[in-house]
Formats: structure tokens, sequence, C-alpha cells
């Protein structure tokens, strides 16, 4: 099973890659007033508006630096009722793949409500790995903003 | 010799240490980690300066040049197409699969076969030491020889021989003019007209509409059925 890796300050993080759509660098992304802090925005992804999730901002409190190395992650992020939205995640140092079964990953634990896309984690000779849930990344606030009216328009 | 490094703004960043241009395999080759690695792009070094690279600024006209990529539609290869030879006879423009051919033949002679019963068997030709009998595809289907001026053998240089395969039979056929290699998508075919009455019609699968012309999509099973009765009535005395 192939892992697209990223990270969070120090630690890394991974993504399973059959959820990943395309990897994308940073673009221009325009504001949407009002909205939480860690919805950096909307980006025109080949004709159609997606909007963008800061993972720094959404687990450190710190927007996302800018540089080469930060990627926007486009996902399919299935929606309550099963539909899938495609969604971009900005995620720092998104620099590496890894290959390792998911029986390689072993519950952390540590588990709190507030973090419930904390999954299992893993080792290599540099540390831990930890795998993301895409399900639960978003706070259901955040799912009745982005994905309330699809047919809106 | 060093490569451009035009596209990367450089002065700021700690300099990256290029062993792979000294010890490795832009270098002399000397890096002992070579003999496990093979080359650079294995060795756990290179990948480590790849990210310290990557871990810089945005250059400056970053983030608009790639707006523009990522808004554009993603250019996807179409499967599923079909790749078919066109070539001409006379006035009409034919294609047959692409599997069918074995080769394409600059035009040579066609030696006449004696007490030849038919007028689809022209001859024989020697296709790599190999007599190869040959068929006209313009008496098969039935077409007017529309360019024929007082039925001289006025020869072009695009004239050339198709030789074809099917199912273990072999054929070569005379055409006008082979254009080459087309790959379609079979929503792309449209129907052949009703109205057609020539005999093309009986061979026509579907028409393509290819650079402002139709091209009759012929079908390579009727087509040998056809070359192979031909053949067989020829040789039979």
């Amino acid at each position: 099973m192939l892992f697209l890796l990223f990270q969070l300050d120090q630690d890394r993080y991974a993504l399973e890659a059959r959820q990943v759509v395309e990897v994308l660098p940073l673009v221009n992304l325009k504001q949407i007033p009002h909205a939480p802090r860690c919805v950096a925005g909307l980006f025109n992804y080949r004709g159609r508006p997606v909007p963008a999730i800061d993972l720094s901002e959404l687990t450190l409190g710190r927007p996302a630096r800018s540089r080469l190395s930060t990627r926007i992650v486009v996902i399919n992020y299935l929606g309550d009722n099963g539909d899938p939205h495609p969604l971009g995640l900005i995620a720092e140092k998104t620099t590496g793949t890894l290959r390792r079964e998911p029986e390689d990953f072993v519950a952390s634990g540590v588990s709190s409500d507030a973090a419930a896309y904390l999954g299992p984690v893993a080792t290599d000779e540099q540390g831990l790995i930890q795998w993301i849930e895409v399900k639960q990344l978003l706070p259901a606030s955040l799912r009745e903003l982005l994905f309330r009216a699809p047919e809106a328009g | 010799m060093n490569q451009p490094t035009d596209s990367l703004p450089a002065p700021e960043r700690p300099a990256v240490k290029d062993c792979w241009n000294q010890i490795g395999v832009r270098g002399d080759a000397s890096c002992p980690e070579l003999a496990q690695h093979i080359h650079c792009r294995n060795c756990p070094v290179f990948a480590a300066a790849a990210v310290q690279l990557l871990d810089d600024e945005l250059p400056a006209g970053h983030l608009a040049r790639w707006s523009r990529h990522v808004a554009a539609e993603k250019w996807v290869a179409e499967l599923d197409t079909h790749s078919v030879v066109v070539f001409r006879i006379a006035a009409e423009w034919l294609a047959l699969p692409t599997t069918v051919f074995k080769e394409i033949a600059s035009r040579r002679p066609i030696h006449p076969l004696p007490h030849r019963r038919n007028r689809v068997v022209l001859g024989l030709a020697n296709i790599r030491g190999e007599l190869m009998v040959c068929i006209s595809l313009q008496e098969v289907l039935g077409l007017d020889a529309a360019t024929e001026t007082g039925g001289a053998q006025e020869r072009s240089l695009d004239e050339r021989l198709l030789v074809m395969q099917y199912e273990g039979h072999r054929a070569v056929c005379p055409a006008d003019e082979v254009y080459g290699i087309q790959r379609f998508h079979p929503r792309d075919l449209q129907e052949v007209p009703a109205t057609v009455a020539r005999a093309t019609a009986t061979y026509t699968r579907a028409i393509l509409a290819w650079q402002g012309k139709a091209v009759g999509l012929l079908d390579e099973q009727l087509l040998f059925h056809t070359i192979n009765r031909s053949l067989a009535s020829a040789t039979v005395i």
C-alpha cells in the first residue's frame, strides 16, 4: 500500500495514496470571508472551485509556510451521504511516498475525540509516522460549511 | 560541464553539497556508496539534498504560473482508440485495421498470370523475395477509376503496395496513395448512409471523418472472404 508523506512541524504523517487525486504546488487562493482560519480559500482546479484546508492551521494553529515543498494534495473527500467532493489539503514538506502494509501500523495508544483523524503509527529509521484518516479529518461544522449545498447555483 | 541552474535563485540558501557532481555519477564515480546504490538518484544523500532544495521560498511568478496551470483542463490521453491505416484507391479514401498490415511496400512490377480468369487478380509481385498475389481492391470494391484518363496506366509516385495478412491469408493490393496510421475513437464513427448503393457500401463498416474527408472503414473479414474466393476461382482451371 502506498502512502503520501507530509510533515506537521517535525512530525511525519501519511495519507493513503489511493485517496489522493493529484499533488499540486501552491497556487493562488481566493480567501473566504467568515470561514474558519483553517479554510485557506478556494482555488480553480481544472475549471471548478475547490476549497483548500490548511492542515498546519487545522492541527497546529499556524498557517503553512510558503515553500516549494508545501503542496496542495487534492483528495476525494467522501461526504456524509457518500458523495465525493474534491478537497485540497495544504501540507508542508510533501516530498515523498512510503510503501507499507496496513499491518505495519499499530494503534498509537493515544486517542482524543478532538483529533479523531490521527490513526495508527508505523516506524522507520527516522522515527514514527502516523496515519491520517481523511474521513475523520474535517469536524462536522466544517463539513457543513464546505459541502452543504453542492447543487447550489 | 555544469547544468543550467538559472531557474534556481540561489544566493541566500546554504550551499547544497553536490557530491553527485564531484564523486557521484556526474563526477568521477569514486563514491563508495555507488557500489550499493548504483546511481546517485537511489542514494539518501541525493534525496536529502532534493528536500533541502525544495525547502525554499517560492520563486517570483510561481503562484501565478501554477494557478494558471491547475485551472486549465487536464490533458488526458484517450483510451480505447482504434488504429487504422488510411489509403486511397482511385478517388476513395479507405481504411483497414492496422493489425492486418504486414508492411507498405513501394511500387514494383506486377507480373501478370497467364490464363487468369478474373480481373480481381492482377498478378504476382516480389515482396522480399517472395511471390505474392496482387489483388485489385478497385475491382473488388467496384470503384470507378475516376482519375483514369483514356485507360492509360498513369502511375504516380504516391503509389504503394499494401501487404496484408488476415487469419493466415495474405494479399498484396496496390493503392494510389497511403496516408499512414490514424487513431480514432469508436464514437467518432458514423453510419454508412443507406443511400449508398455502390459495392463499397457492402464492405464498409462505418464512415470516419478525417481531414474533411469521409473515409470508409472496410470490414476486413468480409474483404478477405471475397479476396480468398477470387483467388480460389483464379487458380482453379
